[in-house]
């Protein structure tokens, strides 16, 4: 819902959120194959080896997007770890919280680790190679966060340098500050300045449409997508946000922000917006709306308003018109006088409000006479299933009847034929041992139980 | 249940039923043999008179535990085998409370072809109750008496036709009716019915 958070934001609803979208990601901010790449290069011995090697891993076999996720990630982490002295959070601890997070793959067990195969099959090694899993992916991350410089720099000196220089700044700076208002702040800033990095890069490479695709694989493409009027929209909305927030408090740290934007910036942008953004302290919407695409801001923004306003009015017409027409009580009487100022236009409505009366009167009466046919029918089907009951009931008794005299007559049958048995009984018997089989009295099956025991 | 090795211990040893009706129905023999769980069943097609007929046999256990529900399957029967171990004389004493329990629970079929065996005849060397007791036995409470082996197969073929075809006697004699009775299902040569019935 919320896509700005205040300076005085809770530190921890601006890491969670942060968090969520991480955990929300269709896939892996770390891919398993870099995941296992890292893992491999992590297990090196020597720290130079190692480093190296993840390097590498990260040069090689990252897709651009996600090693911009990771590198935004690791910055932001970065930052929080360089208030250790008040926020207890080590690179280490850091890593804890974020870890499980950026190498999803490896802590689900997709990335192969040649020591606990033979033994996936026991419940107790698997939580053990669960453990060695996620211990893994923390000191990855701490490495990562500790050696973000050797690992990153190197080869992209703009998106490591000026971050690093700015989490430096803004440390030196606001040492005096409460702790918590620190670390959000710095938080809300870096997220800031991800954005404009991220259109800042749109625009470097002229290639928006391409940008915009990556969307999922970048924590904040989805809000500043240039194609999108939503997101057009957002910018606009966010630098009237932002600018009536530096109105209450100007913060040092949005200007000096800026400023790093603006030189960041190529040569080939607006000169008057760049003048504008060392006058005063704007906004970075302003600034960011003031790149989007070469649209100037005031355009857009004014037409949009006075669009809505246009369609707000209109809205209200249309309920004055419905109160005429299909208002009935009181309520709606007043409401409508407070809108209808003439006479003329009383007159009116007093015409239409007469016509809908007779309409809705001649529509009573027809629901009336569809509603008695119903009931007359109704009245007559309940009578017929009545009638039918009355007769099924008769039979049933008489039916019932029947089966009581069958029944008496057979049970006089049978005590006659098993006195006329009985009879020949005993000849029987005395007649042989030998079985006759008879098929009429021969039984199909016999049911024989065994008993016994102590 | 049934475990005739000499060795075992009494509390798990029966008089044998389960292994009769296995030896029966499979021709084979169990020395070791589970205990029965409430009841088991085995079915096989016996011929008396020339007719095949099919004799279902519900094995029941011999635990006092489980005869709660061993007490459902004297009514449905048509017949009844009343084991003791010849090795065992307390298993022969009880054959008397078993005798009752079944006429209480009979419940009006007092047609009830009883036979009353005594198995594991081929340990003749612990023998316990002696064969002239049993006969004596059956006698007096109008039984049919044979001692069988489920090892030997010694009067295994034999115990359970003759009490089938005793209830057939009884049928031709009219003494059973096939229409009302339970234990037994007329229809000569019929024999869709595979399954065994629950127990009234």
């Amino acid at each position: 819902g919320r896509t700005e958070f205040a300076p005085d934001e809770d530190a921890h609803v601006v890491g969670d959120c942060v968090k969520h979208v991480l955990r929300e990601l269709p896939s892996s901010p770390v891919p398993a194959s870099c995941c296992t790449a890292l893992l491999e290069a992590f297990r090196l011995e020597s720290k130079e080896s190692r480093i190296n090697s993840m390097r590498a891993a990260m040069s090689e076999t990252f897709p651009e997007p996600n090693r911009r996720l990771l590198q935004r990630i690791l910055r932001m982490m970065h930052t929080v770890a360089s208030h250790t002295t008040e926020n207890r959070m080590t690179p280490s601890a850091v890593a804890a919280c974020m870890a499980p997070l950026l190498l999803r793959p490896l802590l689900a067990g997709e990335c192969e680790m040649e020591d606990d195969i033979d033994m996936s099959d026991d419940s107790s090694a698997q939580l053990i190679a669960a453990a060695n899993a996620a211990n893994n992916a923390q000191c990855i991350v701490t490495t990562l966060l500790e050696e973000y410089e050797s690992i990153f720099d190197d080869e992209h000196p703009r998106c490591s340098l000026s971050p690093d220089s700015r989490i430096q700044d803004s440390g030196s700076e606001e040492s005096t500050d409460d702790e918590t208002v620190d670390a959000k702040d710095n938080g809300f800033h870096d997220a800031e300045n991800d954005v404009d990095q991220e259109l800042d890069e749109r625009i470097l490479s002229g290639n928006l449409s391409e940008s915009s695709a990556r969307t999922g694989a970048d924590l904040y493409d989805y809000q500043v997508d240039p194609g999108d009027s939503d997101a057009e929209r957002f910018v606009t909305d966010k630098a009237l946000e932002a600018k009536s927030d530096l109105k209450d408090a100007p913060h040092s740290h949005l200007n000096q922000n800026g400023t790093i934007n603006v030189q960041r910036l190529p040569n080939g942008n607006d000169p008057t917006n760049l003048a504008s953004s060392h006058e005063s302290p704007l906004s970075m919407g302003e600034i960011l709306s003031s790149l989007d695409a070469g649209v100037p801001l005031p355009g857009p923004g004014a037409e949009r308003s006075a669009d809505r306003q246009s369609i707000k009015s209109n809205e209200t017409q249309l309920h004055v018109k419905r109160s005429n027409i299909w208002g009935r009580s009181n309520a709606r009487k007043s409401q409508q006088s407070e809108f209808v100022d003439s006479s003329g236009e009383e007159e009116l409505a007093i015409q239409r409000l007469e016509i809908a009366k007779n309409d809705l009167q001649i529509r009573i009466a027809k629901e009336t006479r569809g509603n008695a046919i119903l009931q007359a029918s109704l009245e007559r089907r309940k009578q017929a299933l009545h009638e039918r009951r009355l007769v099924l009931e008769q039979d049933v008794s008489r039916l019932q009847e029947q089966l009581q005299a069958e029944r008496d007559l057979r049970a006089a049958l049978e005590v006659g034929l098993s006195m006329s048995s009985g009879q020949f009984s005993g000849s029987r018997a005395m007649d042989s041992k030998v079985l006759k089989c008879e098929s009429s009295s021969w039984p199909a099956v016999i049911i024989l139980s065994v008993f016994g025991g102590v | 249940s049934c475990a005739s090795s000499p060795s075992s211990p009494d509390s798990i040893i029966g008089v044998g039923k389960s292994c009769l009706l296995l030896q029966f129905t499979d021709k084979r023999f169990q020395p070791v043999h589970d205990l029965t769980i409430g009841v088991e069943f085995g079915q096989r097609m016996v011929t008396i008179g020339k007719k095949k007929i099919k004799l279902q046999i519900w094995d029941t256990a011999g635990q006092e535990a489980f005869r709660s529900i061993t007490k459902s399957y004297y009514r449905s029967a048509a017949a009844a085998l009343l084991v003791y171990d010849i090795t065992r004389r307390e298993t022969f004493n009880h054959v008397a409370s078993w005798l009752e329990e079944m006429r209480e629970q009979a419940d009006g079929n007092n047609n009830i072809t009883i036979m009353l065996v005594g198995n594991k005849s081929d340990l003749a060397q612990r023998r316990a109750v002696s064969t002239e007791e049993g006969e004596q036995f059956a006698k007096e409470n109008g039984l049919a008496f044979m001692e069988t082996s489920a090892r030997t197969r010694h009067n295994v073929e034999e115990a359970f036709p003759q009490s089938s075809s005793m209830v057939c006697q009884k049928i031709q004699e009219g003494a059973i009716d096939l229409s009302k009775s339970s234990g037994v299902t007329p229809g000569g040569d019929d024999f869709s019915r595979l399954e065994p019935l629950p127990p009234s």
